[in-house]
């Protein structure tokens, strides 16, 4: 079976966006001016973007403030046309098919609520339930899966306008999912939860995706979000795509140290922030192949911080050349931080 | 009409009952405001056309036209531009929309857009515009249908005036929203498309210099739902093409806005989150 653009989740081929942003008149008639007016400045907040995501992926979208996700995602879901390029979720265009795909997608924007402020939150239910053809006993099922995934049974008499941050975007992807949609849009679901909240939705977003039936793209700025929930990562800045693959080879990829902190029972002489350490353990100030850099003494604590290649050394390797400086009374590994990698890659590109 | 789409029509209707029914219970949460409202709103309305009854008042007569006569005029208007502000009252208010790039939600709907923004509001404070112009009518159409000017099937023919001025109101209020999604602040140009047009058609065009005049009956052609039937119902010149022309416009003017609405959406830019 050969599987095209209509059998992907979502197809998206040399996909741009550029704003022509009018120069805005201020004064007697402005509005009407700035109408008449040629004058516009060009502003391209996505360019030449391709990508393919198969049913079930997890998908994670980052990059930082005004890279060009959200706009990407707009375009996905037919909020915003294309300057050019091509594009197809779930087999059909966001844009000619607006409402045909709508039914097949959900969407959670982090920043803007979907459901009716000043109402109960059962009313937004109810009303979405009615808008997309819900049948009563698939919103009996909903209500109930929905109470025992995300707990949304203890507020649905409260209105939105009064929920915690974190029991509304519970709603909120309730809401997105009432209708059974094969792709989920999500964008910064997690911002300004608190850590209960936010491990709550990461449990309930892997749960969604567990039997694979359910597309994710999620934009976050959380990058534990990605690294608890997405197999696979694009990075995206200044509006083009810098990265598509797996969280591993991205790490590979780029290379950050391992640091590896040793605490001894005395602090070895001779050692200083910036020397190296050979794999007997023989400290020398200029780089000698096969040794490690040491980033930090600490006298306090008494430890030292040093920095190697997991892909080129076992951490053992390592232990056993600080083993020969002294007694060790302890020792931790830290992998570079996600954060780290992707300032890295954003730096670099 | 097919069985699927009459079904279809029917689920809309039965939504969109769901949909302002919602609206105004959440509205209701807030009855200080409304009441508040819709009091200024009638006063407003009501200090509006003691203006025009005191000019009336003065000189008996307007280019010819009674106090009857211009009731008349003006209570089609008002009503039609009452009807509109309930009924679209978010269409109205769309630079909001654009402003805070709310319609982001409005597009992830599987309905027409223009359906899903009208149905988040139905402005029952603008009913004051309704209540206030039907007021004028049944004072207007008493003192018209007693001296015989008026028959009761013209009081039918007025009645789909109404229909028509409403269309022509929305289609106005449609086309000037839609250059919201292009120039985002739209106030003034709602000023000069609206709030002036829907005033001037609110007594007999004659009073009015030529260019104002052609631009209410050929540019934006709040005349013609009035004044075109309402001058052929009174007597005073046309022939039956006065009451046939209104629909033929309204229906042509809805269709333009609504494809200048969808042209606009294209351009949409949304905000950043």
């Amino acid at each position: 079976m050969t599987t095209g653009p209509k059998d992907l989740a979502v197809y998206a081929r040399n996909l741009c966006k550029a704003y022509f942003v009018p120069v805005l008149k201020s004064g007697f008639l402005g509005g009407v001016r700035t109408l008449l007016s040629q004058e516009k400045r060009r502003v391209d907040a996505v360019n030449d973007v391709s990508f393919d995501i198969r049913p079930g992926e997890f998908v994670g979208y980052i990059g930082p403030n005004g890279a060009g996700k959200s706009t990407t995602v707009k375009m996905l879901t037919g909020i915003l046309h294309p300057t050019s390029g091509e594009v197809l979720v779930d087999g059909l265009s966001p844009q000619r098919q607006r409402q045909d795909l709508a039914r097949r997608i959900g969407v959670v924007f982090g920043q803007r609520t979907q459901l009716w402020w000043d109402l109960p939150t059962i009313d937004s239910f109810d009303i979405l339930s009615a808008m997309y053809d819900v049948s009563a006993s698939q919103y009996r099922s909903f209500l109930k899966k929905f109470d025992d995934l995300l707990g949304i049974g203890e507020f649905l008499d409260t209105p939105v306008r009064r929920l915690s941050l974190g029991q509304r975007m519970r709603a909120e992807l309730a809401a997105a999912l009432i209708h059974r949609p094969s792709i989920l849009f999500l964008d910064e679901p997690t911002i300004g939860l608190d850590v209960v909240a936010k491990r709550r939705m990461r449990e309930f977003l892997a749960a969604v995706n567990a039997s694979r039936e359910v597309t994710v793209l999620l934009t976050t700025h959380d990058l534990k979000d990605i690294e608890e929930l997405c197999r696979r990562v694009m990075i995206v800045n200044h509006g083009s795509l810098i990265y598509d693959g797996t969280l591993e080879s991205l790490r590979r990829e780029v290379h950050l140290p391992t640091v590896l902190e040793v605490k001894y029972y005395g602090l070895p002489e001779g050692l200083g922030a910036g020397s190296f350490i050979g794999p007997g353990g023989e400290v020398s100030a200029a780089p000698p192949r096969d040794a490690w850099q040491i980033a930090s003494v600490n006298a306090d604590s008494r430890s030292v911080r040093v920095l190697f290649d997991r892909s080129q050394t076992p951490a053992p390797a390592v232990i056993a050349a600080m083993q020969a400086l002294g007694e060790i009374r302890d020792v931790s590994l830290e992998e570079p931080a996600i954060d780290d990698i992707i300032r890295r890659i954003l730096e670099a590109k | 009409m097919s069985r699927g789409s009459f079904r279809r029509l029917i689920g809309l209707i039965r939504l969109y009952a769901l949909l302002i029914s919602a609206a105004v219970r959440a509205k209701m949460q807030y009855k200080f405001d409304f009441v508040t409202s819709t009091l200024l709103e009638s006063l407003m309305g009501a200090y509006d056309y003691m203006v025009a009854l005191a000019a009336l008042w003065r000189f008996h007569t307007v280019a010819g036209w009674n106090i009857y006569e211009v009731g008349l005029l003006y209570s089609v208007s008002k009503i039609g531009w009452g009807l509109y502000r309930t009924f679209l009252e978010e269409v109205d208010r769309f630079e909001g929309y654009i402003v805070r790039g709310d319609y982001d939600s409005i597009l992830v709907r599987p309905y027409p857009s223009l359906f899903v923004l009208a149905s988040r509001n139905f402005a029952l404070e603008r009913l004051s515009f309704v209540i206030q112009g039907a007021a004028v009518m049944v004072i207007s159409l008493k003192g018209l249908l007693a001296s015989g000017v008026l028959s009761l099937a013209s009081v039918f023919h007025l009645l789909l005036a109404i229909v028509w001025t409403t269309l022509l109101f929305s289609a106005v209020g449609i086309a000037t929203s839609a250059a919201a999604f292009v120039i985002v602040r739209i106030e003034e140009l709602q000023v000069f498309t609206q709030n002036a047009t829907s005033t001037a058609s609110l007594y007999p065009l004659e009073i009015y210099p030529a260019w104002l005049r052609n631009m209410l009956l050929y540019v934006i052609p709040l005349g013609v739902g009035n004044y075109i039937p309402v001058r052929y119902l009174l007597g005073k010149g046309g022939t039956w093409l006065n009451l046939a022309v209104p629909a033929v416009v309204a229906l042509l003017s809805i269709m333009l806005a609504v494809w200048l609405w969808r042209l606009g959406e294209t351009r949409y830019h949304s905000t950043g989150s």
